[in-house]
């Protein structure tokens, strides 16, 4: 009987080990992610932890690679730049992207008692990860229009993609707003978040130069004020020079 | 379910006669005891036998799909290639990175060294290629799978040009050429499923092509498979 006892214990632990799987898995293995993978991936991230469980993060090595994965541009750039795809399909896959981000957007906005963001350099490196992908949306949105339109010089065509360009600049706004909430940005957070005013903000007045940023320089000019931070101050004043410059 | 446990637990049903004799001869140990181990042991050789041959079987159908059997194809019968040509069986792998719709391709270079002439030529395994649908029309997976033959007939093709090149006919260096050949083969064939990421990276398939096409043209003098190693030139 002993012995039966001792092999029915072996076939319980060796069954447990067989179910005994990873509590969240992500696709890491995978080179890039798809929006299939991101519809999971933004699933488990949002709703897949429990309420005090430490989410995947960038200081953190053994789960760092999840969050590098989750905000890698070349996911969506590796679809959105090839030129071999058709427009169309470019645009579709931009439009599932842009839907996915503003999802991905809810992951990492949990604050403390005191305010502060529990999450900031991944939330900003979210944030950073949709103005990168709103370039390439918006860009692929305005070709379509051009390429669809019987009369692409007409005033109607212009209006709609100047139109366009305003809402992505209009977009561009509200990552400025994070300033009305520095202080719930660690310093670590506060160098992260001017470097994505200095990369994002002049490649898109780099892109469109000729359109109208007179609401985006009020808004640095204020933010300009409010703001504490010397590294954010000093991206702000670059920003209103090169929107001074381009005029 | 987790494949590992089905696996654990049908070989438990499998076996479970076994242990039933087990368990009747630990529990009652009696003058049968000795007939009841013969009997056990009898029943664990037929049943072990009987699952080598079971599992070889599985293996074998795995390796190559003989049930439904088709020769290896060589490179003229290229154009011919669709899918209805994969008819390999897969019985674990379901998916490729969490996609569903995916194939693979089994291709090899093959060697045949003569006294004076050796026949080098690519050949496609249909029997042992794989894809998930055989209807499916997806051109640019039948396009990408090719092109892993593709790769197979330019490395043979450089073989063939790096053999023709021998002032005397050597085989161990006919061997040893087509040894490395099948190594950069090799690696080749990974790289292009790396940087095409198995023809998701569309750009990157095209470039792909443009390339083993234009190589497969320069080499087109190494078509003919045989090759005549005249020492006296």
């Amino acid at each position: 009987m002993k012995r039966i006892k001792y092999f029915l214990i072996a076939i319980i632990c060796l069954s447990n080990t067989s179910c005994n799987t990873e509590k969240h898995e992500f696709p890491i293995a995978k080179r890039y992610w798809d929006t299939n993978d991101y519809d999971k991936v933004i699933l488990e991230l949002r709703f897949g932890y429990e309420d005090d469980e430490r989410k995947p993060t960038f200081d953190n090595p053994a789960q760092r690679v999840i969050v590098q994965k989750l905000t890698d541009e070349q996911n969506f750039k590796i679809v959105l730049t090839d030129t071999e795809l058709g427009l169309k399909h470019r645009n579709k896959v931009a439009t599932e992207f842009f839907n996915h981000w503003k999802d991905m957007h809810q992951i990492y906005q949990a604050t403390d008692r005191k305010d502060n963001y529990l999450y900031d350099l991944e939330m900003l490196a979210v944030w950073q990860y949709g103005l990168s992908l709103q370039l390439e949306y918006f860009k692929l949105g305005n070709d379509e229009i051009i390429a669809s339109a019987d009369d692409p010089s007409s005033s109607r065509v212009k209006n709609t993609i100047n139109s366009n360009i305003q809402t992505l600049i209009s977009n561009y706004i509200i990552y400025l707003d994070e300033i009305n909430n520095e202080k719930a940005l660690s310093e670590k957070g506060k160098t992260k978040f001017a470097t994505g005013i200095d990369l994002y903000f002049s490649k898109l007045i780099k892109r469109y130069p000729t359109a109208n940023f007179s609401g985006m320089k009020h808004k640095a000019e204020l933010m300009l004020k409010k703001s504490v931070s010397n590294e954010v101050k000093s991206s702000l004043i670059k920003l209103i020079e090169l929107m001074n410059k381009e005029k | 379910m987790n494949e590992k446990l089905i696996i654990i637990l049908i070989v438990l049903l499998y076996f479970s006669p076994v242990f039933y004799q087990l368990y009747l001869l630990l529990k009652e140990r009696t003058a049968e005891n000795k007939k009841l181990l013969k009997r056990l042991v009898r029943f664990t050789k037929y049943s072990f036998i009987i699952l080598i041959l079971t599992s070889t079987f599985f293996v074998a159908l795995l390796h190559t799909n003989f049930l439904n059997y088709e020769k290896p194809m060589t490179f003229d019968k290229y154009e011919q290639i669709t899918f209805q040509n994969f008819r390999g069986i897969e019985f674990f792998k379901k998916s490729l990175y969490g996609n569903q719709r995916f194939a693979y391709v089994v291709s090899s270079i093959d060697s045949d060294i003569d006294k004076n002439s050796v026949t080098v030529q690519s050949l496609f395994y249909p029997s042992r290629s794989f894809v998930y649908k055989k209807n499916t029309n997806s051109k640019e997976l039948l396009t990408h799978e090719k092109y892993h033959i593709k790769i197979t007939e330019l490395f043979t093709r450089k073989a063939k040009e790096e053999i023709s090149n021998l002032k005397i006919f050597d085989t161990n260096k006919i061997k040893e050429i087509l040894r490395e050949v099948e190594k950069k083969e090799s690696a080749y064939q990974k790289e292009y499923d790396y940087n095409t990421f198995h023809s998701y990276v569309l750009k990157e398939q095209k470039r792909y092509e443009k390339e083993v096409d234009s190589l497969l043209t320069l080499l087109a003098v190494y078509k003919n498979p045989k090759i005549t190693i005249d020492e006296k030139n």
